[in-house]
C-alpha cells in the first residue's frame, strides 16, 4: 500500500472556484479509485487560489481481482444433445483466449440461455493504471468559467502550471494540458517560492506549511478569524466578520496574516453602508466597531504574507483606504447640497429600459399604481400617502453620484438621504427595501410599506415587460423577470395579501397607455407558474399544486393556502376516502352538462340525502375556504363521502329516463362544485394501492 | 522614482524581454488595447511581442482637474505577449522588483476579473493586480478578440502609470506626483485636464459630432470595401472615441448606446477578418517571429525543457 498525492498547481484561482473544485476532486477521485478497484484508506482535499491537492492514504498496490462473463453464441448452438462442445464454441473461446471446457451457460432475462466466457482479471498495478484516470479527473474538473492559455486548447479556471503526482515515493507519469506531473512543488511566492521535491505523499500538509502555504482552508479561516478578533480586541472593539468577505478572503491566500490600519474618524460622519461598502467589497477589509454596533476608524486587511515589513503594507492600505474615503466623502457632500426630491427631474434622462421608457416615466408610473394598489387593500389614508411618497422618491437616488460610484448602494443611498431630508421612518426604509429580494437567498421587504413599495415596483416592470414581448423564453432571461415575479410572489404570500393579480395587472398595463386582456392574462399566468415552482421548492408535489392552482385563478394566496393544506392531508389516512368519493362523482360528469336540481325528481332516499349534505355543507365549506382555512374545509367536506358512496351503490346515475338521469348529474356536480373550494381532487396523482389501503 | 522613470523602465525592462517597443497610437482611444498593435496583432497564428504607453481618452471621466483620483486622459503602458508564455506572472513580478517595489515589503495579490470592452467584441479572463490595497495592473489572458477566439492566447498587461507612480511617491492627489525632477504631474497635464472636460462636457457640437459619427462609419465601410483595412480601422477608432465624447455629453440614451456600441463592434469585426485574411494571404509573415531564444528562458518548465 502506498498513499497517493496529486496536487494541481495553478495560477490565482477565481476564490468562488477554489472550494467546488476540491468537493469535485474529493469525489472524482473516490470514483476513479472505487471503479479502478483500488482499496484505499482515507481521502482529504486541500485547496489554496494557486493549488488544488488530495491525500489519499493506503492505496492498494494492485487492482482487485475481478471476473467478466462475455456473452458467446446461444447454449443449444454451443453444446450439442450430450452437452459436448460444438464447433461454435471452439471458436468463441479460442476468440476470448479461454479453454473451451472453461465455457459457462447463462441465462438471461427471458430464460434465453448461451455460452459464456469467464475471463479473469487479476488486475493491474496501480502505477499503471493510475496515471491516465487522474489525468482524465483533471480534465473532468468543471469551473464556472473557463479560459485557455497559450498555444493550448486545454481549459480550466486560470493556466495550470505544475503538476505533483506521486504514489508512494514514485512519481506518476502523468499529464494534463501540455504539463507533465513530477515531484517539484512550489511555495508561497513571495515567502518560499521553490521549487521543492515532495519525498512522500504523506508529507505534503507539513513541507507545505514550512514552505509558507496552508493549504487546508478551515485552517486559513480559524487563523483568519483570530487574528482578526485579537486585533480589533487591542482597540476595544469587535470585527465585523462578514462571511462572504471572510470565504473569499480565506480562499484568496495561501499564508494569512492579519493587520489592523486606521482612518481619520472625520469619516466616521459617512453613513455606515457607506463606509462597509468602500471597506468590504473594495477594499477587501473587515470593519471593526464598538461594543454598541458603531463603527470604529479602524480596519482589519488580510496580507497573503508574513509579518515582515508589516508597517509599510498598513501604511499602503492606510493611504489607498483613506483617498477612497476621501471620494466617498466629496460624493458625499456634493450629493448632499440637494434634497432627494431634488433629484427626480434628472431620471428622465436616465433610461429604464428601452421599451419602458426612463426611470422618470417609471417614477409616474409607480405613483400612480402606488394609488390603485392602496385602494385595491383598502389601506388607511396614512399608509397611502406614505406609499405614494415614497414611490415619487424611491428611484431617485440612481442619479445621485454616490450611487454612480458605488451602484450597489442603490435604495440604501434613497433611504439615508431621504431620512436626512426628514421624511418619515416608514417612507426611508420603504425605498431602502423595495428591490428586496434582490436573489436568491435574500429575504423580501421587511417592513409593510417596503413590501407594498415593492410589489409596486415589480408589476410595474413584470406588466411592462410582458406587454413589450420580453417574456422569459428557456434559459433566456436577460431582464430578470423571473426574479421579479419571484419577488412579488414571496411578497404577496408573506403579506398575505389576498388580491386578484389580474386586476393589479390591469393597473399596471393601464400606465403603459394598454389594456389588452391577453397581456393581462399572460402576466397571471407568469406568476402561477413561478408560483407553482415556489411551491415544487419548498416540498409540495407537483400534482397537488395542480389541484390547488386549477381552482385559485389569479389569487395567488389561495392557490398557495389550498396547496399547503391539501399538501398536508394528502399523506394522511382520511384523505383517500375523500379523493375517492371526489374523484367517482367527478368521472361520471361530462364537460358540457348543465342543469338545476329539481327534488322533485328524486326517487331513491339516498339522492334527497346527499341533496341535503351538499345543502347542509356547501355553506360552512365555502366560508372556511373564503377565509383561508383550507384544512377546516376539508373537514366539512367529509359528510359528503358517505352519501356520494352510497349513491354509486343505490342507484343508477345514468338512469334511463333522461331527466331523472339529468338530475342525477346535476346532484354531482353540485358535490364536485362543493371540493372546488378546496381543490381539483382530481389532478391528484393517487395509485391504486393507496385508494384501496386509505378508502 | 519619477513618472517618466516608471516608463522608462518598464521599456527598458520589456525590450529585454523580446518585445518590440512601439509607440502611441496617433489616434484617440479609450485604452492600449484598441491601438492596432494589440487588436490587430492579437488576432491570428502569428506571435507578437509588443510594449508601448497608450495616452488614453475617456472624456466622460474627466473632472476638469479638480478631483485628485480623476482623468479625462490617463497613461497606460500596455504589454502584449501572444502566444502567453509559461512564466508570464512571474516576469510581470520581475517588471514590478525593477521599479523598486520588492514584494516581501508588500502585499500583492491577484484578484479575479473578468474583463470586456464589448465596442471591439474583446473578453478574457484574468485578475486586477492589487499593491496593498492599491490596483495597479490589469492582466488579462485574452480568450476573444472582434468575436473571434483568440488563437493563441495573448496575455495582455496593462498597468496603471499614474497610480503606479502615487503609490511609489505616495501622493494622495494625481496632480502632486512628479513627472520629471521639479515638474509635476500637475503642471504638465491640468490645463489639458480643465480644457477638454470643459470641451466634452459642456461645449462639444453635438450636432457636429455626430455627423463626424456618421461620416466616419461610412468612410470606415468605404475602405473596407476597398480592402484596406489600417485605414478603415482607423475610422473605426474615430467613430469609437465620437461615441465617448457624444455620451460624456449626455445625449446618448441607453436605447442608442446599445445600438451605437453595436454599429461599433460589426465594423470592428469587419476589419478583424479582414486583417487576418489579409495576414493569411500574406503567409502570416510573422509566424516565425519572435522564437523562443529571443525570450528569456525563465521558471520551471522553460528551465527543464531548455
Amino acid at each position: 500500500m502506498a498513499d497517493l498525492l496529486l496536487e494541481i498547481g495553478t495560477e490565482e484561482l477565481p476564490p468562488g472556484d477554489v472550494g467546488p473544485a476540491m468537493e469535485q476532486l474529493a469525489g472524482a477521485v473516490g470514483r476513479t479509485l472505487d471503479t479502478l478497484r483500488l482499496l484505499r484508506g482515507r481521502t482529504t482535499t486541500y485547496g489554496t487560489p494557486r493549488r488544488l491537492a488530495v491525500l489519499v492514504r493506503e492505496v492498494a498496490d494492485r487492482q482487485g481481482p475481478a471476473e467478466r462473463r462475455v456473452r458467446g453464441p446461444a447454449a443449444a448452438a454451443a453444446f450439442d444433445q450430450e452437452g459436448r462442445p460444438t464447433q461454435a464454441a471452439v471458436g468463441f473461446a479460442r476468440s476470448q483466449g479461454v479453454r473451451v471446457d472453461s465455457l459457462e451457460v447463462i441465462e438471461e432475462s427471458g430464460g434465453r440461455r448461451y455460452a459464456a466466457a469467464v475471463l479473469k482479471d487479476p488486475g493491474k498495478a496501480a502505477r499503471t493504471v493510475l496515471p491516465e484516470a487522474l489525468a482524465a479527473v483533471i480534465a473532468g474538473l468543471t469551473f464556472a468559467k473557463t479560459m485557455r492559455w497559450g498555444g493550448g486548447e486545454a481549459r480550466f479556471a486560470r493556466p495550470i502550471r505544475w503538476l505533483v503526482a506521486l504514489l508512494g515515493a514514485s512519481v506518476l507519469p502523468l499529464e494534463a494540458a501540455g504539463v507533465r506531473a513530477s515531484r517539484i512543488t512550489r511555495g508561497h511566492r513571495p515567502l518560499a517560492p521553490g521549487p521543492r521535491a515532495i519525498a512522500r505523499p504523506a508529507q505534503y500538509p507539513a513541507l507545505l506549511r514550512a514552505l509558507k502555504v496552508i493549504v487546508d482552508p478551515a485552517a486559513r479561516r480559524r487563523s483568519i478569524e483570530e487574528q482578526a478578533t485579537r486585533l480589533a480586541a487591542d482597540v476595544e472593539g469587535k470585527v465585523v466578520l462578514d462571511p462572504h468577505l471572510l470565504e473569499e478572503i480565506v480562499m484568496s491566500v495561501e499564508h494569512p496574516y492579519a493587520l489592523r490600519g486606521s482612518f481619520d474618524g472625520a469619516f466616521l460622519l459617512l453613513p455606515r453602508e457607506v463606509l462597509v461598502t468602500v471597506m468590504q467589497h473594495h477594499q477587501k477589509y473587515f470593519a471593526v466597531e464598538d461594543a454598541r454596533g458603531r463603527l470604529l476608524g479602524a480596519f482589519i486587511a488580510v496580507r497573503d504574507g508574513g509579518p515582515a515589513h508589516a508597517a509599510t503594507v498598513r501604511q499602503g492600505h492606510e493611504w489607498v483606504l483613506a483617498a477612497r474615503l476621501a471620494d466617498a466623502r466629496f460624493f458625499f457632500e456634493e450629493d448632499r447640497k440637494h434634497h432627494l426630491e431634488d433629484f427626480v427631474p434628472a431620471l428622465d434622462g436616465l433610461v429604464f429600459q428601452a421599451q419602458l421608457g426612463t426611470v422618470g416615466d417609471k417614477t409616474r408610473r409607480l405613483a400612480a399604481l402606488a394609488g390603485t394598489v392602496a385602494s385595491m387593500l383598502g389601506l388607511d389614508g396614512r399608509t397611502t400617502e406614505s406609499l405614494a411618497r415614497a414611490a415619487a422618491l424611491c428611484k431617485a437616488d440612481l442619479v445621485t453620484r454616490l450611487v454612480g460610484e458605488f451602484p450597489e448602494l442603490q435604495g440604501t443611498i434613497g433611504q439615508i438621504y431621504a431620512s436626512l431630508d426628514g421624511a418619515g421612518t416608514d417612507v426611508a426604509r420603504a425605498i431602502g427595501e423595495h428591490y428586496r429580494p434582490t436573489g436568491a437567498g435574500d429575504s423580501p421587504p421587511r417592513t409593510e410599506l417596503g413590501a407594498y413599495l415593492g410589489l409596486v415596483d415589480k408589476t410595474d416592470t413584470l406588466a411592462g415587460a410582458i406587454g413589450a414581448g420580453l417574456t422569459p423564453t428557456g434559459s433566456q432571461d436577460p431582464y430578470g423577470l423571473r426574479r421579479t415575479g419571484q419577488g412579488i410572489i414571496e411578497i404577496v404570500l408573506m403579506l398575505r395579501l389576498r388580491l386578484s393579480m389580474k386586476t393589479l395587472a390591469y393597473a399596471a398595463l393601464a400606465q403603459f397607455g394598454r389594456s389588452d386582456e391577453q397581456v393581462a392574462d399572460d402576466v397571471v399566468e407568469f406568476l402561477r407558474q413561478r408560483l407553482r415552482g415556489t411551491l415544487i421548492e419548498r416540498g409540495v408535489r407537483y400534482d397537488v399544486a395542480d389541484a390547488a392552482l386549477a381552482v385559485s385563478g389569479d389569487d395567488l394566496l389561495a392557490a398557495a393556502g389550498r396547496a399547503e393544506a391539501v399538501a398536508d392531508a394528502v399523506g394522511r389516512a382520511g384523505f383517500a376516502p375523500l379523493y375517492v368519493a371526489y374523484d367517482r362523482a367527478s368521472r361520471i360528469l361530462t364537460a358540457d352538462g348543465m342543469g338545476s336540481i329539481d327534488p322533485a325528481l328524486f326517487e331513491a332516499p339516498i339522492e334527497r340525502r346527499l341533496f341535503e349534505v351538499v345543502r347542509s355543507v356547501e355553506h360552512p365549506v365555502a366560508e372556511a375556504a373564503g377565509a383561508g382555512e383550507y384544512a377546516a374545509a376539508m373537514e366539512h367536506l367529509r359528510p359528503l363521502v358517505g352519501p356520494v358512496n352510497q349513491i354509486f351503490d343505490d342507484v343508477l346515475i345514468m338512469a334511463p329516463d333522461e331527466r331523472v338521469r339529468a338530475n342525477r348529474l346535476a346532484l354531482l356536480r353540485a358535490v364536485v362544485a362543493v371540493f372546488r373550494h378546496v381543490a381539483d381532487f382530481a389532478k391528484i396523482v393517487m395509485s391504486e394501492e393507496e385508494k384501496q389501503v386509505n378508502g | 522614482m519619477t513618472f517618466q522613470d516608471v516608463i522608462l523602465v518598464l521599456q527598458r525592462f520589456w525590450a529585454a524581454q523580446g518585445c518590440v517597443i512601439e509607440q502611441p497610437y496617433d489616434i484617440e482611444v479609450g485604452a492600449g488595447t484598441m491601438h492596432p498593435a494589440t487588436f490587430l496583432r492579437a488576432l491570428g497564428p502569428e506571435p507578437w511581442r509588443v510594449a508601448y504607453v497608450q495616452p488614453s481618452r475617456r472624456p466622460a471621466d474627466g473632472r476638469y482637474g479638480e478631483n485628485p483620483n480623476r482623468l479625462f486622459k490617463h497613461y497606460q503602458f500596455q504589454v502584449i505577449l501572444k502566444p502567453s508564455p509559461d512564466d508570464v506572472q512571474e516576469t510581470y513580478l520581475a517588471s514590478l522588483r525593477e521599479l523598486g517595489i520588492d514584494l516581501l515589503e508588500h502585499d500583492i495579490r491577484f484578484l479575479e476579473d473578468d474583463w470586456e470592452a464589448p465596442t471591439i467584441g474583446a473578453s478574457g479572463l484574468g485578475w486586477q493586480v492589487f499593491l496593498d490595497g492599491q490596483e495597479i495592473t490589469q492582466f488579462t489572458y485574452f480568450q476573444q478578440v472582434a468575436g473571434l477566439e483568440a488563437r493563441p492566447v495573448s496575455a495582455e498587461i496593462t498597468y496603471g502609470v499614474e497610480r503606479i507612480t502615487m503609490f511609489i511617491q505616495r501622493k494622495a492627489d494625481v496632480f502632486d506626483i512628479a513627472w520629471a525632477p521639479g515638474v509635476s504631474y500637475g503642471e504638465v497635464r491640468r490645463e489639458d485636464e480643465a480644457q477638454q472636460s470643459r470641451y466634452g462636457f459642456d461645449t462639444a457640437d453635438v450636432t457636429m459630432l455626430r455627423t463626424w459619427f456618421e461620416g466616419a462609419e461610412a468612410e470606415a465601410k468605404r475602405l473596407l470595401e476597398a480592402h484596406l483595412v489600417l485605414p478603415a480601422y482607423d475610422y473605426v477608432l474615430k467613430c469609437s472615441h465620437l461615441f465617448n465624447l457624444l455620451e460624456a455629453r449626455g445625449t446618448v440614451g441607453v436605447a442608442e448606446r446599445t445600438t451605437l456600441m453595436a454599429r461599433s463592434r460589426a465594423l470592428a469585426r469587419r476589419c478583424a477578418e479582414s486583417y487576418i485574411s489579409d495576414r493569411e494571404a500574406k503567409g502570416f509573415p510573422l509566424r516565425n517571429a519572435f522564437a523562443p531564444a529571443a525570450a528569456p528562458r525563465r521558471g520551471h518548465r522553460g528551465a527543464r525543457r531548455g
